[in-house]
């Protein structure tokens, strides 16, 4: 039973808990090393003026990428569609095509089966506008709940 | 500020199908003649869903501790508060499962 009536009640971890929005532009890395991850992640805020970035990983070779600055839902996906082709990244490809369907970015921020919750591991520019939002959230379910989000 | 949460992935739960089932009736005339009638059958089938919460932040909370007992039909959009309040509207009663997918 998983339910409780209390703070810091356990949630399931087979149900994935995601943070979507669509005015913040967010990318997913699978497969791919740190390195790169932060030079494309360094290039998409250069070249599209984001302001700046926040790198969670999610587990080994897994990165996401949340930006700063706030765009409409069209530049976002056009954003996302730049990075997966410059960068040759058919997982991205998939992801974005995934996104365009549901019409909402959607990352993970709660444990999915034996993996944690992405944690952060670099941060670059400002962090006002929309990664607050992120980082907010995050920590509201942490606040509620500790099991959930128990490694942010 | 209005927050977008999602609970989704792949879960276990009962419902009733509808089948045919098999049956033998005596004619009159001594013959066994074979025949189909329609039942219904509880079973226990494996699906995949997602919610899309959005509302205020304790309402958030709510719903997604609701979540955790009722699986969403299909792909279901609702503010957490309408799902607090009638949450066998958009759920079935069932359990969140772990199933390992290769991609």
């Amino acid at each position: 039973m998983y339910l409780g009536s209390g703070y810091g009640v356990k949630l399931n971890p087979n149900c994935i808990l995601g943070y979507t929005d669509d005015e913040t532009v967010m990318l997913d890395f699978d497969d791919t090393p740190f390195k790169k991850v932060k030079y494309w992640a360094q290039v998409a805020m250069k070249h599209f003026e984001l302001g700046g970035f926040l790198i969670l990983k999610s587990s080994e070779n897994h990165y996401h990428v949340v930006f700063n600055h706030r765009v409409n839902w069209a530049e976002n996906m056009s954003i996302v569609a730049w990075v997966s082709l410059q960068s040759n990244n058919q997982n991205m490809l998939r992801y974005l095509r995934m996104q365009c369907i549901k019409k909402s970015s959607t990352l993970r921020i709660g444990p999915k089966g034996e993996k944690p919750s992405p944690r952060i591991v670099y941060r670059e520019g400002n962090e006002d506008t929309q990664i607050k939002e992120y980082l907010e959230t995050r920590k509201f379910l942490k606040k509620r709940s500790g099991a959930l989000v128990k490694s942010l | 500020m209005v927050k977008r949460l999602s609970v989704y992935g792949d879960y276990e739960t009962t419902k009733w199908v509808i089948m045919k089932q098999r049956s033998w009736i005596q004619r009159r005339d001594g013959v066994w003649q074979r025949y189909w009638y329609k039942t219904r059958v509880k079973v226990t089938v494996e699906e995949s869903g997602r919610y899309e919460f959005y509302g205020r932040g304790r309402d958030l909370y709510r719903a997604v501790r609701l979540a955790q007992h009722y699986m969403p039909k299909g792909y279901v959009e609702v503010e957490a508060r309408d799902f607090i309040e009638n949450p066998e509207e958009y759920g079935v009663p069932g359990e969140w499962i772990w199933r390992e997918i290769e991609s």
